[in-house]
């Protein structure tokens, strides 16, 4: 069994909104109880719409941003308690972050040399020779090469793809144990999204890092986890093993996700997809019981009143709905 | 669905002055439209797609080297050889409209959104601004947008309502085709399924046809009658959505096929090693062989004609027919 990672207990982020200076006139509750597991050497998706907080999410998990309450354990020790600098400085450099736009996260003057020696200083490499050394290892791993070649040029003069190789060198170069993949590969061309993932699978084979995979894209998450996160409005709705989840998804939304994902296949012009209504709610003020309610097909009288737990349907299949079971069996039309 | 060409695309070629020589975006394009259906155009970034659009809908940069070739619509004639006022009279957004890539974000933000989806009818058409307003409220309806959207500004909208309104303004005039490059690349995937229905509900209500740039073929294939394969400049497949999708008969389809991460069935997706060629020097022969992983002597050599395979279905590879598709 692969040693955990990562936990997340309960953990809240809301953000205050504010009228004028200092008058709070309520909070975008982005993250609101959030309790989840990762292990050494995994990947968790974390799958949802814009504004589900999957972002926030990932952000806090490594420190930039601070919880309002819960806790994040990292590697046995709740981040909140790292105060020392040191401390603070080895947790930054064990845990890293790609963002999901190659084209605004890396320094437009800086050469792809400089993009990767900047972390290097920062953890007070002061060797030249030793920077030299790491940073065409890390090209190395990402396959720009020749090295010397890529390492001289500026990022305006590569492909998409090559930018967030780039990206992916800077999140590795020192080595860190937990990295937040934040929509890696949706703003790159569809046949060179597979690559990228095969990449990074492929690094945290070699390297055994651990990902949190954040993305809207169900079907790149069933190929590239282990575990997956459905999150809808701060919360977690379905919460498992990649493969027990996509095969017998239980959440209403889950199944949404999936149904609204098409596979190619001709038949599909002579179809309608089936949707459901509406848009997520506002995290400033969202609806009471369970928040899918005012767009799930299934909604009963309960489901506005009363807040569903997340329940364990066996084999740490977690579900937060009303009416889990009886869901089940009728897998959707994605027969 | 007549089955009289809407539009007709023969040798079409479009290239681009740089410091470096001609990137030569478009390079001999031929295919056939008819009323009604609609034909996806799939490719990777820098294969020409949205190049092709521009060179059909004739709006083209200012560095321009070479635009020939013949585009042929409905009974208006040859785009390419008519001048510029006609084009705009009889052409653009009364026959053939465009939704551009990314144009839910180039809405006027100090202009209405109503007002905006007016403009065209009040400038082309002569409307009044009563009776612009008129058409411009039912147009919103075919797209289903509320009313009170007429009088927001677009940052009071999300990006489905905006991507929505973009798409009203592309049907305000009724042409006949509409072109939409990449529609929903910035959408959610809920929005995007939401703005798919939209598309197909509409093309059943109007008998429009569609020309729909993407390089995602899952999504291609929620609107594609017909399919082009797209690479390097030149169509390298072309035929029926079912035997482009079931009967995949050039290397590069099979493969960008292949790329597609399954969620109804089970197959590790692949990727296709290497990248698109740079276009002002593009590779002798066929131009994928350098990533073909059949390449042969001849394909570094000659240059593979489109060949029909039977039913329409067109395909330019050296060794058509021998490469096998087991799904």
């Amino acid at each position: 069994m692969a040693r955990e990672l990562l936990k997340v207990e309960d953990l809240k982020v809301w953000f205050p909104v504010r009228k004028g200076l200092f008058k709070s006139i309520g909070y975008v509750r982005a993250v609101d109880g959030v309790s989840l597991e990762l292990k050494e050497g995994e990947t968790l998706a974390v799958v949802g719409e814009s504004g589900s907080g999957k972002t926030t999410l990932g952000r806090t998990t490594i420190g930039l941003i601070k919880p309002t309450s819960g806790n994040v354990f990292f590697d046995g020790v709740d981040v909140a308690d790292l105060k020392a600098k040191e401390e603070l400085l080895d947790f930054r450099r064990r845990t890293a972050i790609i963002f999901q736009d190659p084209f605004s996260s890396l320094n437009p003057a800086f050469t792809v040399y400089r993009i990767l020696e900047e972390p290097l200083i920062v953890h007070g490499y002061k060797k030249r020779e030793k920077r030299n050394e790491m940073i065409s290892q890390a090209l190395k791993l990402v396959k720009l090469q020749p090295v010397d070649l890529f390492a001289r040029k500026y990022p305006h003069m590569l492909s998409g793809g090559q930018r967030q190789r780039v990206a992916i060198a800077r999140s590795l170069i020192l080595e860190p144990k937990y990295i937040v993949a934040d929509e890696p590969v949706s703003m790159l061309d569809a046949s060179v999204r597979v690559e990228i993932l095969y990449l990074m699978r492929e690094l945290q084979e070699r390297l055994g890092v651990s990902f949190l995979y954040i993305t809207h894209d169900i079907a790149t998450a069933k190929y590239f986890s282990e575990h997956i996160a459905i999150m809808y409005a701060g919360k977690i709705v379905e919460l498992g093993r990649t493969k027990e989840v996509l095969k017998n998804p239980m959440h209403p939304y889950t199944r949404a996700l999936m149904e609204a994902l098409p596979d190619p296949d001709p038949r599909n012009r002579f179809r309608l997809m089936k949707i459901v209504k509406g848009e997520p709610p506002s995290l400033l003020d969202p609806p009471p019981g369970c928040r899918f309610h005012p767009r799930c097909p299934y909604a009963k009288e309960i489901c506005r009143r009363e807040e569903p737990e997340l329940k364990d349907m066996g084999g740490e299949h977690m579900v937060a709905c009303h009416f889990t079971g009886e869901l089940r069996g009728g897998a959707d039309g994605l027969g | 669905m007549k089955m009289t060409a809407l539009l007709s695309v023969s040798g079409l070629h479009l290239y681009y002055r740089t410091s470096r020589g001609p990137v030569r975006a478009v390079d001999g394009v031929s295919l056939e439209l008819k009323e009604g259906e609609t034909l996806a155009v799939v490719g990777e970034s820098g294969s020409g797609k949205s190049s092709m659009a521009y060179a059909i809908i004739r709006v083209l940069p200012r560095n321009v080297q070479r635009y020939c070739g013949s585009v042929v619509f409905d009974d208006a004639g040859d785009i390419v050889s008519m001048d510029e006022e006609s084009v705009r009279r009889k052409v653009r957004w009364k026959g053939i409209s465009m939704v551009f890539q990314g144009a839910m974000n180039s809405l006027n933000p100090v202009v209405k959104v109503g007002e905006q989806i007016m403009e065209p009818l009040i400038i082309h058409l002569g409307y009044t601004k009563e009776g612009a307003r008129g058409e411009a409220a039912r147009a919103m309806v075919d797209v289903g947008l509320p009313d009170y959207v007429m009088d927001r500004y677009p940052h009071e909208l999300s990006g489905g309502m905006k991507q929505r309104a973009v798409i009203s303004m592309a049907l305000v005039m009724k042409p006949k085709l509409v072109i939409l490059d990449e529609p929903t690349s910035a959408l959610d995937v809920m929005t995007q399924a939401n703005i798919m229905n939209l598309l197909k509900r509409l093309k059943r209500q109007y008998g429009l046809s569609y020309i729909f740039i993407t390089h995602d073929l899952a999504l291609a294939s929620e609107l594609a009658d017909i399919v082009a394969i797209m690479y390097a400049g030149k169509i390298v497949e072309l035929g029926s959505a079912e035997d482009v999708y079931l009967r995949p008969a050039h290397p590069y389809t099979q493969k960008l096929l292949r790329s597609v991460p399954l969620l109804r069935e089970d197959r590790e997706p692949e990727f296709i090693p290497g990248a698109p060629p740079d276009l002002v020097d593009p590779p002798p022969g066929c131009r994928f062989h350098p990533r073909c992983p059949y390449a042969k002597e001849i394909c570094r050599r000659e240059e593979p004609e489109l060949k029909d395979m039977g039913g329409e279905h067109m395909v330019a590879c050296h060794f058509t027919g021998e490469l096998r598709w087991d799904g």
